[in-house]
């Protein structure tokens, strides 16, 4: 009978989940190049044999794995940092906080292109600030450089997400309640002490909670690396959602880019266990 | 939200759902394409279209990126959708379209006089394996603008043009500007200099040509452009919005671009209005003339319609002579048809057009392969390396060539 309560939320799940994974995973099994409809054979694993041997899936994924770090590790220094100055009582905190989010509230594209704007070699914002502030000699082709433009793609995302880090930070700082920090202060906590034993670990789940939605979206961008880069120059930004993309809608190799896609979702999900367990583990240890 | 409210926007969610009957006589179609230049030349256009047919037109209007309109259109056709009858496409997607069945064979709708009318270079990108699949609607050929002010005569050679452009350019002005960005405009730049180098992608026989000597003469001297300070490093980064905004604000002096730049040079307010000349582009060696990709889009007509004949009947009218005179003296179009580079109704709107004409006459359309979006993919990457110096030009051709070798041959 409790099977029977549960079997909508089941249903649902088959529609959306299982399904098109279901489908693609299939896909992922045959030769499926739209340019000859005609033959689909079944071909097991080649297709992800032939991804894993190659060096541009390996690429790709470093490519994820540098950006992935560097825009979460600095999202969440820097989102710390936010929630903490916005938690404090200052004056038109309200308006303050609003101002924070607006990044996290453009769509994705628009921001792209915003930054791709800023870091136009010419008449672009970045090299101006950099030049009146003495800090480059010479103009820069920030999107014209391998490193570069990591570099440039990692800055715009940070500045697009770290509200919201922010923002769960913020949640997590408002739930202590403040009878600990008047305890801590008794027992001599106070300042940098009062953080470290006291805010830090108590704001652990919600920065697990925080590290995880980023790593995981991180892992998967696609839409700032298209419009900044198109995952130039020289593939030097290309993503595996990137190439995923590419795959199937440039190449309309659908067989691989149904196998890439599996991968990303295997990818995924170890992520997300990871993290989980990482969290069950603190706890427990905790 | 008051219950009025909620009820006003349910309905304008049914509304455009709502199976409307068809139009009195003839039926409806529909037309996938980009905004065009200018809408109103075109809304004018279809209601003419529906009052002569009776056949109402309805438009889907794609994103301006030719990429996402690729892709739009693979996720439609793929899906064997058939809300959509008539598609505009760039003429680099007919054979990939043709080969996976999604577009019908026009060979035996359209009569032999009308093909007779149409441009021979445009009218062959719209074929594939001897048969036509689309019927051209409006056409580009790559044009070198360079500004007469400073330039008098326009480089006869590459090298001439290599030349001038570090020997001429100033703080504020720089040499030569191009399509640098991993993209498809990156693409045509190289295979431009490729062709006139006298150098070819593909063999007849499906084997790979791209990295024999003059692929890797026209790369190199393409990396060597931007290495010599010739063209801007920013180059690098820049596709064919970016590049002309160089050249309009009169900071370049010389230019690659499609033959619809030229309207926006002439155009009120530009600041290089008047400065700019418009030549062939240059030759590689100094006897053979300059090779220009060609562009343009085709209409086809969906093999999932069920509007068959509206559709081409829609086709036909939008690539007659008038529609085709009305783009090119609304919009500046390059038209299709022959005879219209001699109107003098059409000259008197765009006297550039008996110049552009030539141009066209040498265009070269892309290599016609159903691969040849995933062809240009794999060349855009390494063509990419080899401008940021991540690989030599034969390294990088050599590689190019190897991916393209396993898919090419496999039509």
């Amino acid at each position: 009978m409790r099977a029977l309560y549960s079997a909508p939320a089941l249903g649902l799940v088959a529609a959306v989940f299982l399904l098109p994974v279901g489908q693609a995973l299939w896909t992922s099994l045959h030769r499926v190049w739209r340019q000859v409809p005609h033959e689909t054979p079944f071909v097991g694993l080649e297709n992800y044999r032939l991804l894993l041997a190659s060096d541009r899936f390996w690429a790709a994924l470093g490519h994820t794995t540098v950006f992935t770090a560097g825009s979460v590790a600095l999202e969440l220094a820097l989102g710390l940092g936010l929630a903490l100055l916005v938690h404090r009582k200052i004056r038109g905190r309200g308006v303050v906080r609003a101002a924070v989010l607006v990044p996290w509230v453009l769509p994705t594209v628009v921001s792209s292109l915003l930054w791709g704007w800023i870091y136009h070699d010419r008449y672009g914002l970045a090299n101006h600030l950099l030049l009146t502030l003495g800090v480059l000699a010479e103009p820069r082709v920030w999107l014209g450089d391998p490193v570069l433009a990591m570099a440039a793609a990692i800055v715009a995302d940070v500045w697009k997400t770290t509200p919201y880090v922010a923002l769960i930070l913020l949640t997590g700082l408002q739930a202590v309640d403040p009878v600990v920090y008047e305890a801590g202060a008794l027992d001599g906590a106070a300042g940098a002490r009062a953080f470290r034993y006291l805010t830090l670990p108590l704001l652990l789940p919600s920065m697990a909670v925080a590290l995880m939605f980023r790593t995981l979206d991180a892992f998967r961008v696609f839409d700032l690396i298209y419009v900044l880069t198109r995952g130039g120059p020289g593939g030097s930004t290309e993503t595996v959602s990137v190439l995923a993309y590419q795959l199937l809608f440039q190449d309309l190799d659908f067989g691989r880019g149904a196998a890439m896609g599996i991968l990303i979702l295997a990818a995924g999900a170890m992520i997300g266990t990871g993290y989980l367990w990482a969290l069950r583990f603190a706890r427990g240890a905790g | 939200m008051t219950r009025a409210r909620l009820l006003v926007i349910a309905g304008l969610l049914v509304v455009p759902a709502w199976p409307w009957p068809a139009w009195a006589e003839g039926g409806s179609v529909t037309l996938a394409q980009f905004r065009q230049r200018d809408q109103q030349v075109e809304n004018r256009l279809l209601k003419e279209f529906e009052a002569a047919t009776g056949i109402r037109v309805q438009q889907r209007i794609m994103p301006a990126s030719t990429d996402l309109q690729h892709q739009q259109y693979v996720t439609w056709l793929a899906g064997r959708d058939r809300s959509v009858d008539v598609y505009l496409i760039d003429l680099i997607w007919v054979a990939e379209f043709a080969a996976a069945g999604w577009i019908l064979p026009l060979e035996s709708r359209l009569p032999a006089e009308a093909r007779d009318g149409i441009l021979p270079a445009p009218l062959a990108s719209a074929h594939y394996r001897g048969k036509l699949y689309a019927i051209p609607r409006f056409t580009e050929s790559g044009l070198l603008y360079y500004r007469k002010d400073l330039v008098p005569t326009a480089p006869a050679t590459w090298e001439e043009l290599r030349g001038l452009a570090r020997a001429k350019r100033g703080r504020e002005v720089a040499g030569y500007v191009f399509q640098g960005k991993q993209y498809e405009g990156l693409v045509v730049n190289f295979l431009e200099l490729l062709w006139s180098a006298g150098g070819e992608v593909l063999a007849p026989d499906g084997r790979v040509l791209l990295n024999g000597p003059a692929g890797a003469a026209a790369l190199t001297y393409l990396v060597e452009l931007v290495g010599s300070g010739a063209a801007p490093r920013g180059v690098i980064t820049y596709m064919e919005r970016e590049s002309l905004q160089e050249f309009l604000e009169g900071r370049a002096l010389f230019h690659r671009n499609w033959s619809y730049a030229w309207s926006l040079v002439h155009r009120e307010g530009s600041k290089v209005r008047g400065k700019v000349g418009v030549a062939p582009l240059p030759s590689w060696d100094g006897r053979r003339p300059g090779v220009a990709a060609l562009g343009g889009w085709h209409l086809a007509l969906s093999a999932y319609s069920e509007r068959r004949d509206a559709g081409w009947r829609l086709i036909r009218f939008l690539t007659d002579t008038r529609a085709q005179k009305a783009k090119a003296i609304g919009e500046g179009r390059l038209p299709t048809l022959a005879s219209l580079y001699a109107d003098p109704d059409v000259l008197e709107a765009n006297p550039h057009f008996a110049a552009l004409q030539q141009g066209l006459a040498h265009a070269r359309h892309r290599p016609i392969t159903p691969f040849y979006p995933r062809l240009s993919a794999v060349l855009q990457t390494h063509l990419s390396r080899a401008l940021v110096g991540s690989s030599s030009p034969q390294e990088a051709l050599d590689a190019a060539a190897r991916e393209i070798a396993t898919f090419v041959a496999r039509e």
